[in-house]
Formats: structure tokens, C-alpha cells, sequence
């Protein structure tokens, strides 16, 4: 009873904070104060009807990527598939998906369920969720006025895969790897990894004392090629051609740890060429590499989230951007490792912005990078990139922001879809 | 005129883009027509005992582990760089190592290597965020996340310390400034850079350089904007 009453004021909270252009958090924060264990209620509900597989991603990058990647792949074989868009991963965004298709009962419908989880919230949530699968992306350097050091969320994220029996882990990647060698006497343990020429030399991963951690598996899914938005699995002897969503080696990486989950959650049923397909169609998965229309023509935005994710996606830039607009806000509470970057892929920016644009500054002086306009103030500065930079110098127009500016922009821009919906 | 600067474990100690003090030094060296040179050295090489300036930055539990065998020599060396005029910049656990002992959870601890009269032990809640504060009359802005303390007979460096729950933060001493401050450090904060560059070349950081004076604008607005977000 409290359930459907549950379920019901969640969804007229949707309905009002869709109208006001609100967050989509709320709704299954409303559900999660009337019934604390709402996800846990689901989900047992999921698994005791019938043997659904519940799988979780986690990692310090890629979660929402890989999560929309293993969704497509599922739905190509026919899945229905319940799982929470992007961005979603804490408690109550999770709830807040649920609300779509759940009866009043607390029963949803599915074939499976694929889940990214928060590393710090995903810990609290595992035993809700009662994963049988858990794919480990990566351990980098992330949020570390959260979460303090590399080694605890190394800790966290182990918590997270404890419950599940299959774990699936990213082998080129030294802190999940280490973590597979750990599951394997007590967990099915399945690989993916990258083949050594064209393995990034480090930089991305972090330093949490696992260097040394050697991995004695054949991978299920390597990555053996990667140009641009063309990259070359291999995956059971057979050689895969997918087309990423995005640029880079890191989402060729989410693509092979997609198809690994993806194999192990369907068995015998899954099919290469159908996977390879369903990432091949994808569209960028929201203000990940995404292409927008501001002032007359396409903007790609890329997302600064922490060192290995911006330095990422700054290798994978096929040219210097001819305009360049930079945003960073209170969101990146201390923007310090701006340092650690290599930012010989910029020749120039046009605008910097939001209330951490001087400490942007000041590291592009050092690096000698000169800058048109600096305004604290997003609006203010997102219109002088447009005057500046229209109708002349369109071609690789790129926006650099932090999560907090990606939002703010896309909805400046008009595109409403409110993430996790 | 040179500057030769020594950066001690990068790959171990830098989580917190403390590389950014080494560029600073480096930058604002050079647009004064000074050639500086900069150094990496790792935790299997010897080191270089003639260099004007040695960095040591931040790291992780693992990255304090990682570097703590090599103590022993890293104390040799840099005594006797220290002893003949070098100054040693220390940023969050490179400081600690500077003490006598750092301990680590569990009861567990590493030997430092003793350059000041210090021992780190477990802040029993961890130090996070923005931060104003002066070194003498001079205002400068950061951001402290660290788990430790440092206890000993020692001077700060920073003082009058507002927006978080210290009053005082880091070493002054006689060649060695050391602190938790990230932004990193001398960047946000070039006059101190400005400072070590004089001392050990004898040549004034030229001000009036456009690219020295953007630095320096630019993180004087920097200070300004963190400044505001502390409400002071």
C-alpha cells in the first residue's frame, strides 16, 4: 500500500518538476522518504519472480557511457532492460528511473537490469541491488576533495562487485586488474584489456600501490586498434569493427567492457556482429563528446571531469580546436590538477569562464596559451564566444566544461532533456 | 645565469598537480632570461646533490609508501644540498617525509627523513578545502585535502589562517618552506617563487615581462575569486 502510494507521488513530483524544467532527483527522493528500501524492494521482487540478471557498473570513468553501450547491446537481442540513464547512480536517481515502469506492486518487467553505481554510494547500495554481475572500469584520480585517495576507492568499488558472482574487470586498468586477481578464488572472473601497442603509456590510471599486479587471464574482449571513432575488438577469435560514440581510446575501452558484460549476461544467445552494431548506432551519450548547434553551427562539448577523463579526450581531439570556449565552476571544488595536464593539443582559447576561470588562467599562462576573453560569468561569457568566434573560425568548435557547465549550457542552448530521464 | 631545479618523485608524490610549482619556478625563471632546468627524479635514481631548488610534492598513502625505502638516501642527499644553500619546497606528504616519522593507519608508520624536527600523525578528521591565510604580510590562497598533522618544533608558514579550522599551516625554516597549500602553491601564489628565483640567481623576476605579468594578474584574480567563495 505505502509502495503505491509511493510510487504514485513520485510520479506526480515527475510530472511537476518536468513542467518547471527541474532536476531528476527529486521524484525518487520523495519515493525513498515514504519507503526507505524501495530499490532493495524492487529488486528482490526482480529476482525472486524469475532468475533476472542484475548487473552494476562502476569505476572512476565511463559509467554512463559503458552503462548506454550495454543497454543498446541488450535491446539488440531483444531485452527489455531497466537500467539508469545517465548520471542517475545515486539512490535516489535510481528510484527516480524506476518510476517509468514499475506497477504500483513494486514489480517491474524486465529480461535484465544494468546499473551504473556512484563508487561512495554504489557501497551502501550493493546489498539493495543484489548484483550476480559487476564490471570494474577503472580506478583513476577523481574527486579527491570526496573521495581522499585512489586507495579508498580501490576498497569501495571491491565492496561494490563483493555480492556479485561474476566479476568482470578492466585488465589494463592496474587497480582493477588487482582486483580481479582478488575475486578469482572466489569469483568468476572475466577480462577485457587493451593490446600493449596501443595501451596509453599510464597516465591514466592511478597510482593506488597496485603497479605490479600481473593478471593471468586471456582477455574475453581486447582492443586492438583505434582511430578516432573506429576501433578494432577482438572477441572470441573474431575481429569486431565498432564505431564509438564519442573519440578516444577510453571509450573504446567502455566498448570492450559493454561487449564483455554484454557476452557474459546473455550467453549463448549473444551474437558479436549484433553487439558491435548496437554500439555502431549510438549516439554520444549527453555532453560526453557531443555535438551541439550554438550560433549557426556544431559545437562539440567535452566534459572536464577530472585528469585522466579531460587528458583523454584532449589526446583524442583530431585537431586543434579553430575555437575554443573553457568553463569550470564551483562543481570542481579544487581544480589543482589542471597542472598534471598536457595541453599541447591547444593553441589558443577564446574564452574562459565560470567562478574557477582565473585559476584556468593562470595555468594557461604558464603554459604559454594565449586567451581572448576572461568573464567569470557563463552567460556573459558564453555570448562574447559567439560573437567572437561567428561566423568565422567554425570548423572543431569545442567546449571544455565541468559537469555543472555542461548542464547549464545545454539548457542555454535549449536542449531540455533533463539527465537520467 | 641558471637555475637548476630538482622535481623528487613525480610519479609517486603529485596527486594534487603540485608539478605546477616546478612550472612556475621553470616559467617565470626563463621569461627573466634565466635558463632553468628541471629534473625528475624517480625513486631507483640517485640524487643530485648541486641543484638551487628540490620540490617534493603530495601523494596518497601508497605514493608515501611507494617513496618511503628510499629515505635513507633522499635524507643524505638533500641534508647536504640543504646544508649548502638549496631551498627545498615540501607540499603535503613530500613535508611530512621531511619529519622524522609519518604514521599511516593501523599503527603502522614510515621514518622520514629528518630534515625538520617533525612527526605527522592522523588527523582524526580529515582537512578539506579552500583556504586564506599570510605569510608575513603577504595574503595567499589554496586548497588543504590531507588526513595529517605535523607536530613539532617548527615555525608555520602560513598564519591567521581563515575557512577552515586551522589557524596555522605548514614549515618556514631556513631554506625550506613546506606546506599542505595546493592550487598548487607557487603558482597561485608567484611573489614566493619570485622570491627562491632571486636568492639563488642573484636576478630579479622581471615583472614587467607580459607574460610574467599575466601570471602574476591571474592568479592575483585567482586568490580574489577563492577569496569570495569563502565569503571573505
Amino acid at each position: 500500500m505505502l509502495v503505491a502510494l509511493a510510487v504514485l507521488l513520485g510520479r506526480f513530483v515527475r510530472v511537476v518538476t518536468r513542467m518547471r524544467g527541474g532536476g531528476s532527483a527529486l521524484p525518487g527522493w520523495v519515493v525513498l522518504k515514504l519507503v526507505p528500501d524501495f530499490v532493495a524492494r524492487v529488486m528482490t521482487r526482480i529476482q525472486s519472480d524469475h532468475a533476472v540478471p542484475i548487473a552494476e557498473v562502476t569505476g572512476s570513468n565511463g559509467k554512463s557511457t559503458t552503462t548506454s553501450m550495454a543497454v543498446a547491446i541488450l535491446e539488440a537481442h531483444g531485452k527489455r532492460v531497466f537500467s539508469n540513464p545517465s548520471g542517475g547512480n545515486l539512490p535516489q536517481g535510481i528510484a527516480s528511473a524506476m518510476l517509468t515502469d514499475v506497477t504500483l506492486g513494486g514489480t517491474l518487467s524486465v529480461d535484465a537490469v544494468v546499473l551504473e553505481l556512484d563508487e561512495a554510494y554504489g557501497v551502501r547500495l550493493a546489498d539493495a541491488v543484489r548484483p550476480s554481475h559487476a564490471l570494474l572500469l577503472n580506478i583513476q584520480v577523481d574527486q579527491l576533495n570526496r573521495f581522499f585517495e585512489p586507495e579508498r576507492v580501490v576498497e569501495m568499488v571491491r565492496r561494490i562487485a563483493e555480492p556479485a558472482h561474476t566479476v568482470i574487470v578492466n585488465d589494463a586498468d592496474a587497480n582493477t586488474r588487482s582486483l580481479g586477481n582478488q575475486f578469482a578464488p572466489t569469483h568468476d572472473v572475466v577480462g577485457f584489456d587493451v593490446v600493449d601497442r596501443v595501451a596509453p603509456d599510464g597516465v591514466y590510471g592511478a597510482n593506488a600501490g597496485n603497479d605490479a599486479a600481473k593478471d593471468a587471464r586471456t582477455p574475453l574482449v581486447s582492443v586492438t586498434a583505434v582511430d578516432g571513432v573506429t576501433t578494432t575488438l577482438a572477441y572470441a577469435g573474431t575481429s569486431l569493427a565498432v564505431r564509438l560514440p564519442s573519440p578516444g581510446i577510453h571509450y573504446a575501452v567502455d566498448a570492450a567492457g559493454a561487449i564483455a558484460l554484454s557476452a557474459r549476461l546473455l550467453g549463448d544467445e549473444f551474437n558479436s556482429s549484433v553487439a558491435a552494431s548496437a554500439i555502431s548506432d549510438m549516439k554520444p551519450v549527453y555532453g560526453r563528446g557531443e555535438t551541439v548547434e550554438a550560433f549557426g553551427a556544431p559545437l562539440t562539448i567535452v566534459m572536464m571531469k577530472n585528469h585522466p577523463s579531460l587528458q583523454a579526450n584532449l589526446d583524442a581531439l583530431s585537431e586543434t580546436p579553430e575555437s575554443l570556449y573553457l568553463a569550470v565552476d564551483g562543481g570542481t571544488p579544487d581544480p589543482s590538477w589542471i597542472y598534471d595536464i598536457d595541453l599541447s593539443r591547444l593553441d589558443h582559447v577564446d574564452v574562459v569562464s565560470g567562478s574557477k576561470a582565473w585559476q584556468w588562467e593562470t595555468r594557461l599562462a604558464y603554459a604559454d596559451i594565449p586567451t581572448g576573453v576572461v568573464e567569470e560569468d557563463a552567460r556573459t561569457a558564453f555570448e562574447a564566444f559567439g560573437t567572437n568566434t561567428s561566423p568565422k573560425r567554425q570548423k572543431h568548435r569545442t567546449a571544455i566544461v565541468n559537469y555543472e557547465q555542461m548542464m547549464d549550457l545545454r539548457r542555454e542552448l535549449g536542449y531540455m532533456e533533463i539527465e537520467g530521464e | 645565469m641558471t637555475l637548476r631545479i630538482v622535481h623528487l618523485y613525480p610519479r609517486e608524490l603529485g596527486i594534487f598537480g603540485d608539478v605546477g610549482n616546478v612550472i612556475a619556478l621553470q616559467m617565470r625563471a626563463r621569461w627573466s632570461g634565466i635558463v632553468a632546468s628541471v629534473e625528475s627524479v624517480g625513486v631507483s635514481d640517485a640524487v643530485p646533490e648541486n641543484a638551487d631548488i628540490y620540490m617534493i610534492g603530495s601523494g596518497s598513502t601508497a605514493g608515501l609508501r611507494a617513496v618511503a625505502e628510499t629515505m635513507p638516501t633522499l635524507a643524505r642527499s638533500l641534508t647536504r644540498a640543504h646544508s649548502a644553500g638549496a631551498t627545498v619546497i615540501a607540499i603535503g606528504a613530500g613535508l611530512h617525509l621531511l619529519g622524522s616519522r609519518v604514521d599511516i593507519a593501523d599503527g603502522e608508520s614510515v621514518d622520514g627523513a629528518g630534515l625538520i624536527d617533525a612527526t605527522s600523525t592522523l588527523r582524526v578528521e580529515r582537512l578539506v578545502g579552500p583556504l586564506s591565510g599570510s605569510i608575513g604580510k603577504q595574503g595567499v590562497t589554496g586548497y588543504v585535502n590531507s588526513g595529517h598533522q605535523l607536530i613539532g618544533a617548527f615555525n608555520p608558514l602560513v598564519e591567521r589562517i581563515e575557512g577552515l579550522s586551522i589557524e596555522s599551516d605548514g614549515v618556514s625554516a631556513d631554506g625550506i618552506l613546506g606546506t599542505h597549500f595546493h592550487g598548487p602553491f607557487l603558482p597561485m601564489n608567484p611573489t614566493f617563487a619570485d622570491d627562491i628565483i632571486e636568492k639563488h640567481t642573484g636576478v630579479a623576476v622581471d615583472q614587467d615581462d607580459p607574460r610574467v605579468s599575466r601570471a602574476t594578474e591571474a592568479a592575483s584574480q585567482s586568490r580574489v575569486a577563492l577569496r569570495r567563495e569563502l565569503g571573505l
